[in-house]
C-alpha cells in the first residue's frame, strides 16, 4: 500500500515543483516505485522540471475522463530511474476539468501499485488545491523565509488540518544563512515559531539549481549542488524519520565574523 | 410574560449575524426534526423568512438528515444560512448543497444541558430528603430557555423523558473533566446556599467558547460571549467576541473584544503582539515600527482594557 503525499504551499514560486521533482528522483534512486502527479491543470511545468515535455501523450484529465485505457497508459517512465513516473496535467484545459472525488479515486487506485504518490500542487486554495489534497495522506509544506510566504504557509496549514490531513511537514527552501546570521532575514526558528509544524528540512538558495532546472535534470544528481545535498537529506528523513536533519551552513567568513561580534559585545556588555 | 418556547434538543440564540440554532448532540433525530418542524409555529412572525444559522457540533449528519432539515425549514418558509460543524463529513455534505459550512462548535444547547443538571442539583440539595427520582424527573426534559424556576409551564408536546436513568445517562455522557476545567475559569460569581455550599450559577454569565488549538492565518472565530483560547493566534487569524478574549498562547493576530459595544470588555494574555487590537469601537496602535525580529517589550500577563477614550495595557501582578 503506497503513500500519498501532497507537496503545496499557498504561495507561487517558493519551490514547489522543484521539490516534487527533487524528491520523487530521490526516492525513485533509492529503489521505490514513485510517480509525480502536476495537478496544475493548465499551467503544467513538472515535465519540464524533469526534461520529460516530448514524450506525454495522454495527461491527468485524459485518466479522470477516460479518454485511455488506464492510468499506466498516461504514466510517462524517466529514462533516469526506471522506478519514476509522472503523470503530466493537461495544458489546454482549466482546474474545474478534475473533481477532488475523481482525483480521491485515482490516488486509491495508484496507491495499489506505487510505494508513493507524489502530487505537485498548485498555488492559491481554490479548486486546484482542493483537488491536489482531496486524496492525499500527507502533506509537505514548502515556504521561504519570508513573511508573506509564512502567512501563506500558515493558511495552507490551517487548511490541510481542516481537511484531516494529520501528517505535515514543512520544507523550508531558499534560506541564505548569511542572511539569517546578520538578522535580515527569518530564521527557521522564527518560521518554526509560527507554523508549528515538523520541519522535514531546510534548502539553501542555489544558484545552480536554477541551471539543472533549465536543463530538466533534477539538482539531487548534481553531487555538487547544495540545495541537491539538502534534498537527499530530505529523501533520507521521509525514508526514516529518525534520520538527523542537516541544516545548511553559513560561510566561514560569516561564522568568524560573528565569532568576532560575539566577542566584542560580551565585552561591551 | 409572553410564553418562551421551549425546546429540549436546541437552543436558538439572536447574534448579531443572524439567528442561531445549536443543536444537542446528544438528543435523538426524529425528537431534533420535531422541534425543528414547530420553529415557526411557536415564533410566529418573528420567524418569518429567517435564515438560520445550524451548529451540529460533534454530531455526524448524514445526507439523508442534512435533507430532512432544509425541507423541514422550506416547508415553514425559513432557510439556512450556513452551518457549524466539527465533522468534515458534514461539512462536506452542506457544501456540496451549496450551504457555507464553518469548522467549530458552539455547543451552547450542552451549557444548557449542564445548566438544567445543576439547577437539578441545587432542587434536589434543598430539601433535605426526598425521594432522589420523584422530582427531577419531568425537569430536565424541558429547555428553559430564561427562566429557570418554570417546570410547571412544561409545554403540553414536550417530549417526556422516557425514564430518569436515560436522562441521567444523557448528561453522564458529557465529558466531565473538559467541562469542569472550562467552567472554572468562567464562573466569577458564586451564591451561598443554605448550608454555606457554595453553588455556581451561570444564568446571568455570558457564553463561553473554550478553543484548544492554533488559530492560523484565514481562521476567524466569532462569538457572541467570551473566547478563551488555548493556543497560539497567528497573524491573519482573528477573534471577535462580544465580551472578553483570552489569548493562552502567542497574540499575533487580530482581537476584538466587546465587539457589540460593550466597554468594560478586556484582552488578557501573556504574549501581546497583535496585528490589531480593538475593544469596542477604540484600537490600540502598539509599538510602532513592530519589525517581525523585535520581541515585545511587553511580558507577564498583560491586560488590555478601556481607559476612558484610549486603550491601555497593564501588566497584571503576579500572585
Amino acid at each position: 500500500m503506497g503513500k500519498v503525499i501532497v507537496v503545496t504551499s499557498g504561495k507561487g514560486g517558493v519551490g514547489k515543483t522543484t521539490a516534487t521533482a527533487n524528491i520523487g528522483a530521490g526516492l525513485a534512486s533509492q529503489g521505490h516505485s514513485v510517480v509525480l502527479i502536476d495537478t496544475d491543470i493548465g499551467l503544467r511545468n513538472l515535465d519540464l522540471v524533469l526534461g520529460l515535455e516530448n514524450r506525454i501523450v495522454f495527461d491527468l484529465v485524459d485518466v479522470v475522463e477516460g479518454k485511455c485505457r488506464s492510468f499506466r497508459q498516461a504514466l510517462i517512465k524517466d529514462k533516469r530511474f526506471e522506478n519514476l513516473h509522472i503523470l503530466a496535467s493537461a495544458q489546454s484545459r482549466e482546474k474545474d476539468a478534475v473533481k477532488p472525488a475523481q482525483m480521491k479515486k485515482l490516488c486509491t487506485e495508484l496507491k495499489d501499485a506505487f510505494d508513493y504518490i507524489i502530487l505537485d500542487c498548485p498555488a492559491g486554495i481554490e479548486m486546484g488545491f482542493k483537488n491536489a489534497i482531496a486524496g492525499a495522506d500527507e502533506a509537505i509544506v514548502v515556504t521561504n523565509p519570508e513573511v508573506s510566504a509564512v502567512r501563506d504557509a500558515d493558511r495552507i496549514v490551517g487548511l490541510l488540518e481542516a481537511a484531516e490531513i494529520d501528517t505535515i511537514r514543512l520544507i523550508l527552501n531558499r534560506v541564505k544563512p548569511g542572511l539569517i546570521q546578520r538578522g535580515q532575514m527569518l530564521s527557521v526558528e522564527d518560521v518554526q515559531d509560527i507554523l508549528s509544524i515538523e520541519l522535514l528540512g531546510q534548502v539553501p538558495e542555489d544558484e545552480r539549481i536554477v541551471h539543472s532546472s533549465n536543463k530538466g535534470e533534477p539538482a539531487i544528481l548534481d553531487g555538487k549542488s547544495r540545495a541537491g545535498m539538502a534534498y537527499r537529506n530530505i529523501v533520507a528523513r521521509i525514508l526514516d524519520p529518525a534520520v538527523p536533519l542537516v541544516s545548511p551552513q553559513a560561510s566561514i567568513w560569516a561564522k568568524l565574523r560573528r565569532v568576532f561580534t560575539a566577542d566584542l559585545g560580551a565585552q561591551v556588555g | 410574560m409572553a410564553s418562551v418556547a421551549t425546546y429540549s434538543s436546541l437552543v436558538l440564540k439572536g447574534t448579531r449575524h443572524g439567528l442561531l440554532a445549536s443543536i444537542r448532540e446528544d438528543a435523538d433525530w426524529p425528537h431534533v426534526l420535531a422541534e425543528l418542524a414547530r420553529l415557526s409555529q411557536d415564533h410566529p412572525g418573528f420567524l418569518t423568512d429567517a435564515s438560520i444559522t445550524f451548529d451540529f457540533g460533534w454530531r455526524e449528519i448524514t445526507e439523508e438528515q442534512f435533507d430532512q432539515v432544509i425541507t423541514s425549514l422550506h416547508s415553514q418558509g425559513l432557510s439556512c444560512n450556513g452551518i457549524l460543524s466539527t465533522s468534515l463529513n458534514t461539512r462536506t455534505i452542506a457544501e456540496e448543497r451549496g450551504y457555507r459550512a464553518i469548522i467549530g462548535r458552539l455547543g451552547l444547547a450542552k451549557h444548557q444541558g449542564r445548566r438544567m443538571r445543576q439547577e437539578k442539583e441545587e432542587v434536589a440539595q434543598a430539601p433535605e430528603v426526598q425521594a432522589p427520582t420523584a422530582a427531577p424527573a419531568s425537569e430536565p426534559a424541558v429547555a428553559v430557555a430564561e427562566q429557570p424556576a418554570a417546570p410547571a409551564e412544561v409545554a403540553p408536546e414536550a417530549p417526556v423523558a422516557p425514564a430518569e436513568e436515560s436522562v441521567e445517562d444523557s448528561f453522564d455522557a458529557i465529558p466531565a473533566a473538559q467541562e469542569e476545567s472550562v467552567e472554572s475559569s468562567i464562573e466569577p460569581s458564586t451564591s451561598p446556599s443554605q448550608e454555606g455550599v457554595h453553588v455556581p450559577r451561570f444564568d446571568d454569565e455570558e457564553p463561553t467558547l473554550y478553543l484548544r488549538k492554533t488559530l492560523r492565518s484565514g481562521q476567524k472565530v466569532v462569538f457572541a460571549g467570551n473566547v478563551v483560547l488555548l493556543g497560539d493566534l497567528n497573524p491573519g487569524a482573528a477573534i471577535e467576541a462580544d465580551g472578553d478574549i483570552i489569548v493562552m498562547g502567542q497574540l499575533r493576530g487580530t482581537v476584538h473584544a466587546g465587539a457589540e459595544g460593550d466597554l468594560s470588555s478586556s484582552i488578557i494574555t501573556s504574549s501581546l503582539r497583535p496585528t490589531q487590537l480593538r475593544i469596542a469601537d477604540r484600537f490600540w496602535q502598539g509599538e510602532r515600527n513592530q519589525s517581525f525580529f523585535k520581541k515585545s517589550p511587553l511580558s507577564g500577563t498583560l491586560k488590555a482594557r478601556l481607559d476612558g477614550d484610549s486603550v491601555v495595557v497593564e501588566a497584571l501582578p503576579a500572585r
